[in-house]
C-alpha cells in the first residue's frame, strides 16, 4: 500500500540576486493518513519552503507530490494553512464573517442560515463563542489563533498545514493552544503538518518529528515519537527525546 | 468632530464675523467692495429661497459625483488589469507619471477644443482629477496587502477576480479612502474653476459660474454667499460625510494608519 501524501525527489531554489540558492534539494518523504508530523530545523533550512509546496502556493522545480495517488497541482481546500501571522484573519470582518468566508468560498450549505450555525460551532470549538461580533482588532493574540484555526477547520481539509502558528504567543497561551489543536485533532482526525522551531512543541504535539538539514536542503533525521499521550514536558522519557532532538539541530 | 470641537469653530467663527462686521461699520470700505454680513446673509436667503441656488448646487453636485462614479471604475479597471500585466503596469505608471502632477485646469483650453465648453468637459477635467491620485492610492494600497492574503485567496481556491474583490479591495480600503479624499479635493476645485469658464455654455452653469455671474453684476454680497455655499459644502463632505465613512470601516476596523 502506497503511503497518504508522497513527496518524491523535490527540488526548489530562490533566486538570490544573480544567484540560485537551492533550499530543497531531492527530498523524500511519505507521510500517513491521520499522522500529527512536525518540521523542525534551524531557521533557513526550507521548513517553511517545503509547507508551501505541499500547500502548492509554489511549484517544485523537480519531483511530485503526491496526495492519494494524485499529483498536486495548485492550492486547494483539501490542504488549508493556518500562517504565524496575527492578521491572516480579515480585519473588516467580524469573527464569525471571517469563519463564514471560508464556507461561502467553498460554497458548503446553501442556506446562510445554515452557514452561521457550522461557523458558530466551530468558533464554539476554539472556546470563542461570546467573541462572535468582535473584529480582529479587538482580540488578543491568542483569540486570533483560535480563530484562525477555527476558519481552517470549518471546511473540513483533510490535511492541516500549520505554519509555525503559534510561533508570535506567550508559553502559557502556546500551552493552551496546543492542548486545543491536540483535542480537535482527536476529534477531527485530521492529517496535521506542523513547522516550528520550538522542539518542546514538536515532543508535545506530534507522531512523528522530521527534522531538516540546512546545509543540504533534505532531512536530517525522521524520529518516530511514541511518548504516551498526553505529553507532559518533564519526564526521562520526554527529555531524553527533547536532547536527542536538540543535538540533531 | 468632537462636541468641544464644534463648539471651538463656533466661538471662532463669531468672533471672525464680528471683526468682519466692525471693520465694515468704519466705513472705511464702500459695502460695494465690502459688504456687511447681513447683506450677504440676505442674499444668500433669496438665492436660497428663490431655488436659484439649490438648482446650482445640484448640478454641481451632480457633477462632480458622475465624475468620481465614472473615475471608481475606471481607477477598479486599471488597477485590475495592472495586476495582470507587467507591460501594462509599465504604461500605466508611465502615464500617470505624466498626468498626475498635471493641474485639470492646464487642460481647459484644450478640452474645450476637444469636446467643446459644455458638461462633458467639466466631466473630463473632473475624471482627470480624480483618477490618478485614486490608481496611485490603489496601486500602492494593493502592493502593501500583506502576502499572507494572497495565499488565502489561492487557499481558498478564489480566482484572480474574486481575490482582487473580496480581499484586496477591502484590504485596501484606507489607501482607497485616503485616495477618494484627494481626488474629491481636487475635483471640487477644478470644478468650480472650470464652471467660471464653461458656466455661460450651459444652460444652468453650477456655483463657479453662479459666483462669476454675481461678479458680472458687481454684487458682492451674492458673491460671498456663493462662497459661503462652497465652503459649507466642502466641510460638509471632508469632515461630515468623510469622517463618517471612516467612523464605520478603518476606525471600527482597527485599520487605520
Amino acid at each position: 500500500m502506497s503511503s497518504y501524501l508522497e513527496i518524491k525527489n523535490i527540488k526548489k531554489s530562490y533566486k538570490v540576486k544573480d544567484d540560485h540558492l537551492r533550499v530543497i534539494d531531492g527530498l523524500e518523504l511519505e507521510i500517513s493518513r491521520n499522522e500529527f508530523v512536525s518540521i523542525i530545523g534551524a531557521s533557513g533550512c526550507g521548513k517553511s519552503t517545503l509547507l508551501k509546496l505541499i500547500a502548492g502556493f509554489i511549484e517544485p522545480e523537480e519531483g511530485q507530490i503526491v496526495l492519494n495517488n494524485n499529483e498536486i497541482r495548485g492550492a486547494s481546500f483539501e490542504r488549508i494553512m493556518v500562517f504565524q501571522e496575527f492578521d491572516q484573519l480579515f480585519p473588516w470582518k467580524t469573527i464569525l464573517e471571517n469563519v463564514y468566508f471560508a464556507l461561502k468560498a467553498k460554497d458548503l450549505f446553501t442556506s446562510k442560515r445554515k452557514r452561521i450555525e457550522v461557523a458558530k460551532e466551530y468558533l464554539k470549538e476554539v472556546q470563542l463563542n461570546k467573541y462572535f461580533d468582535y473584529y480582529p482588532h479587538q482580540l488578543s493574540g491568542g483569540m486570533k489563533q483560535r480563530a484562525a484555526l477555527a476558519r481552517s477547520l470549518v471546511t473540513k481539509p483533510s490535511i492541516l498545514l500549520m505554519d509555525e502558528p503559534f510561533g508570535s504567543l506567550d508559553s502559557q497561551t502556546r500551552r493552551e493552544l496546543q492542548n486545543l489543536l491536540l483535542e480537535i485533532w482527536y476529534k477531527e482526525r485530521n492529517t496535521v503538518i506542523f513547522v516550528t522551531h520550538d522542539i518542546k512543541e514538536a515532543v508535545i504535539l506530534s507522531d512523528k518529528i522530521i527534522v531538516m538539514d540546512d546545509q543540504k536542503g533534505q532531512i536530517k533525521e525522521i524520529i518516530q515519537n511514541n511518548l504516551n499521550r498526553p505529553r507532559r514536558p518533564y519526564g526521562h522519557d520526554f527529555i531524553e527525546l527533547f536532547q536527542k532532538l536538540n543535538r540533531l539541530i | 468632530m468632537k462636541n468641544n470641537k464644534i463648539i471651538e469653530r463656533m466661538v471662532w467663527i463669531v468672533l471672525l464675523a464680528i471683526v468682519w462686521e466692525l471693520v465694515v461699520s468704519t466705513g472705511k470700505f464702500s459695502t460695494l467692495i465690502l459688504p456687511s454680513l447681513r447683506s450677504i446673509l440676505h442674499s444668500l436667503y433669496l438665492s436660497i429661497s428663490r431655488g436659484e441656488l439649490l438648482v446650482q448646487i445640484y448640478f454641481s453636485m451632480s457633477i462632480i459625483m458622475q465624475g468620481i462614479f465614472i473615475s471608481l471604475i475606471l481607477a477598479m479597471v486599471l488597477v485590475f488589469l495592472s495586476l495582470f500585466s507587467k507591460v501594462f503596469t509599465s504604461l500605466l505608471e508611465t502615464i500617470i507619471a505624466i498626468a498626475h502632477p498635471l493641474p485639470g485646469i492646464a487642460l481647459l483650453p484644450l478640452v474645450i477644443l476637444w469636446m467643446g465648453a459644455g458638461r462633458k468637459a467639466i466631466l473630463f477635467i473632473i475624471i482627470h482629477s480624480v483618477l490618478w491620485p485614486l490608481v496611485l492610492n490603489l496601486k500602492t494600497g494593493f502592493q502593501s496587502i500583506p502576502e499572507v492574503y494572497n495565499l488565502i485567496g489561492k487557499n481558498y481556491e478564489l480566482n484572480k477576480l474574486q481575490i482582487m474583490l473580496k480581499i484586496l479591495t477591502p484590504a485596501s480600503f484606507p489607501y482607497f479612502l485616503a485616495g477618494m479624499k484627494i481626488g474629491w479635493a481636487r475635483a471640487w476645485r477644478a470644478l468650480i474653476s472650470a464652471e467660471m469658464l464653461f458656466g455661460a455654455a450651459n444652460s444652468i452653469g453650477g456655483l463657479g459660474w453662479f459666483i462669476f455671474e454675481k461678479r458680472s453684476f458687481f454684487d458682492l454680497p451674492g458673491v460671498f454667499a456663493g462662497i459661503i455655499v462652497i465652503v459649507i459644502i466642502g466641510i460638509l463632505i471632508e469632515d461630515f460625510v468623510f469622517q463618517s465613512i471612516e467612523n464605520h470601516t478603518i476606525k471600527k476596523w482597527g485599520m487605520s494608519t
